[in-house]
């Protein structure tokens, strides 16, 4: 098992939780989801994203509307759907679990 | 001094180096090999092209003239190479697949239509880059030939290719028209090869492709439908006139039209009867096309288009089939006694004059000044001799009968006419029954001349309209019946081992079971 999998797994749970986290807060287009996971140095490269906001946007999980901007070319503006608000619900009840899961073997590591 | 290129990146218009648009270039075909899934391949580089034009527009590059190689690499350095992007991607997903499975696998051969040797679309050399000919002047040659030889089909088909087969927009696909492997090497080669050519290049916007973004599916396959339709049209009139007969019959409207009641239903019938042969053809071309192109067809619409024309096909089919039908529901029949000059002679003379119908050939159809003359001259056929001059509302039909019937306990000759016809209602039919002219002869007290062929004038109908003479014989009596008998004399009793064909040139004298011949004891050896 290469360790390089390992953490690209990881990385890529997290990376669709905290695009979806993002949207949660208010509908954004690409370039302000790359700004805020670039500042959570959650992503290295911008061309992650776009595929993954494809995907999620096929799974239904996001939409976006166009709007024209006046600086540069029309943006996708991304936000979730009714399905896409839920699913980020499972996945907040998800990490909060792992999180607890991983504390708790911590300290019951550290402690005996 | 440097070659600058114009390039549309997300709408913008942008002036590239030569250099950084190769590179630009090579980046986002790279790029798209990386994702296998055509749909998403598309949108994903679309918003990776807008950002690029975002990048490009913004910043300190804001009021720079031309595209740099090195704003390009700064670029492509904030997006990342497709390699570090499949990295911070699972590599199992089915999304993307490994750069060594996608740069060297798509080696197969696919059918583009060829935008830089075209002379209307590029279906030709398509074609023929598919099956590996050279030059494609060979199937335009084809294509010619097979066009002048009366075939309307590889017009059809071309059409239908035009619509379906994709062009090769860019390198890649270039390189698999041609069936040459896709990696790098090749695409900077082809990249070269066409910057030779004059043509602006675009990276995004395809202009070319533009018309068949905009028309939506269903569109198209309607477009489709109705090409075969008209396809089939062609395809009846050249195996009617090859074929003759029933065929011609079925796709000539003159002939069509007149069991019609108006235009409107003609043309209904006529177009569900074609769209309903039109479907399972369209159906399987679409499918051969499926098979031989990558082009992704909307089965979703394909399908349900056909179905709602099927049902509407159907619908028009029973539609005008019922009021056809509804045409024929009426009968008027008119009976007249015939005054003859002297019904005590002994012996009567028929006789059938009969006009030569335009053509004297078997079923034919022919175009002249005059319009479309159609005859049924089948001399075996009861509807022998059925002409219709197009455009002068006048038929001339062989549904003229005589019939010899014995007239017990009298001694006079007695003649009727009936007349009758179908229509709608009975007025209706009786309207039929007015046009109906054939004016018998009295010649002289002993000969009467009966036209072969009736004329209905001022008509474009045809509800069946039939004429019957009956001649009433006393017993002892004597007729004699010129050429051309059988085809009026059906119904008629033999005293004797007779047939209709001994009719003709004989003189014949009623029984009490039937008619005798008295002449032709010779004939009856032979």
């Amino acid at each position: 098992m290469k360790i390089e999998n390992t953490k690209i797994q990881m990385r890529k749970g997290i990376l669709e939780y905290c695009i979806l986290l993002i949207l949660d807060q208010k509908e954004a287009y690409a370039s302000e989801i790359i700004a805020g996971l670039k500042e959570a140095k959650m992503i290295v490269v911008e061309g992650t994203v776009y595929p993954l906001l494809t995907r999620l946007k096929n799974a239904e999980l996001l939409q976006y509307k166009w709007e024209e901007s006046s600086s540069g070319p029309p943006r996708k503006y991304y936000q979730l759907t009714g399905e896409g608000q839920v699913f980020l619900l499972g996945l907040e009840e998800t990490w909060k679990e792992l999180k607890t899961a991983v504390e708790t073997i911590t300290i019951n590591a550290k402690t005996k | 001094m440097k070659k600058t290129i114009n390039i549309n990146l997300g709408g913008f218009v942008f002036q590239i180096d030569e250099d950084a648009y190769d590179r630009l270039n090579n980046y986002l075909e790279a790029l798209k090999q990386k994702f296998t899934n055509l749909d998403e391949q598309n949108e994903i580089i679309q918003d990776i092209e807008y950002r690029f034009a975002e990048l490009f527009g913004s910043g300190e590059e804001k009021n720079r003239e031309v595209v740099s190689l090195q704003m390009v690499n700064k670029a492509i350095a904030t997006m990342g190479e497709p390699e570090e992007i499949e990295e911070e991607l699972d590599q199992n997903d089915k999304t993307f697949s490994s750069s060594q499975q996608t740069t060297y696998q798509s080696t197969s051969k696919k059918l583009f239509r060829d935008p830089d040797d075209k002379i209307f679309a590029g279906v030709m050399s398509g074609l023929s880059r598919y099956f590996g000919v050279k030059d494609a002047i060979w199937f335009r040659i084809a294509m010619v030939l097979l066009v002048f030889a009366g075939f309307g089909f590889p017009v059809i088909a071309y059409f239908i290719l035009w619509f379906l087969v994709p062009e090769a927009q860019n390198a890649s696909e270039k390189l698999q028209m041609n069936g040459d492997a896709i990696n790098l090497d090749n695409i900077e080669e082809q990249v070269k090869k066409n910057l030779n050519s004059e043509e602006i290049r675009r990276t995004s916007v395809k202009i070319a492709n533009k018309f068949s973004e905009l028309v939506p599916i269903i569109l198209k396959v309607i477009a489709v439908f109705l090409i075969i339709l008209f396809g089939i049209k062609l395809i009846g009139i050249s195996l009617g006139i090859i074929g003759g007969g029933l065929f011609t019959a079925a796709f000539n409207p003159d002939f069509i039209g007149l069991v019609f009641n108006s235009k409107a239903l003609y043309y209904l019938s006529i177009f569900s009867f074609y769209l309903l042969l039109a479907i399972p053809i369209a159906l399987a071309l679409f499918l051969a096309v499926k098979l031989l192109t990558n082009s992704k067809i909307k089965w979703f619409g394909v399908l349900v288009t056909s179905f709602v024309l099927f049902i509407f096909s159907l619908v028009g089919l029973g539609f005008a089939g019922f009021d056809v039908a509804s045409n024929f529901r009426q009968n008027a029949e008119q009976v007249n006694y015939v005054q003859l000059q002297n019904p005590t002679v002994d012996e009567l003379e028929f006789v059938f004059p009969y006009e030569k119908l335009e053509e004297d050939i078997n079923m034919s159809v022919n175009f002249n000044n005059n319009g479309t003359h159609f005859n049924i001259n089948d001399e075996d056929s009861k509807i022998n001799g059925f002409e219709i001059v197009s455009g002068q509302k006048q038929i001339k039909i062989n549904q003229v009968e005589l019939d010899i019937v014995l007239l017990p306990n009298d001694s006079i000759f007695k003649l009727s006419k009936i007349i009758g016809s179908k229509g709608r209602t009975i007025e209706e039919a009786e309207n039929h029954l007015s046009k109906i002219n054939n004016d018998f002869e009295i010649v002289n007290e002993n000969m009467i001349a009966i036209p072969r062929m009736m004329l209905l004038e001022d008509e474009s109908q045809w509800r069946v309209q039939r004429l019957k003479y009956k001649l009433y014989m006393p017993e002892g009596k004597r007729v004699h019946f010129g050429d051309n008998a059988k085809k009026l004399i059906d119904n008629v009793n033999f005293n004797g081992d007779y047939s209709r064909k001994n009719l003709a040139n004989n003189t014949w004298e009623m029984t009490v079971s039937g008619l005798k011949c008295i002449t032709c004891q010779e004939d009856k050896d032979i």
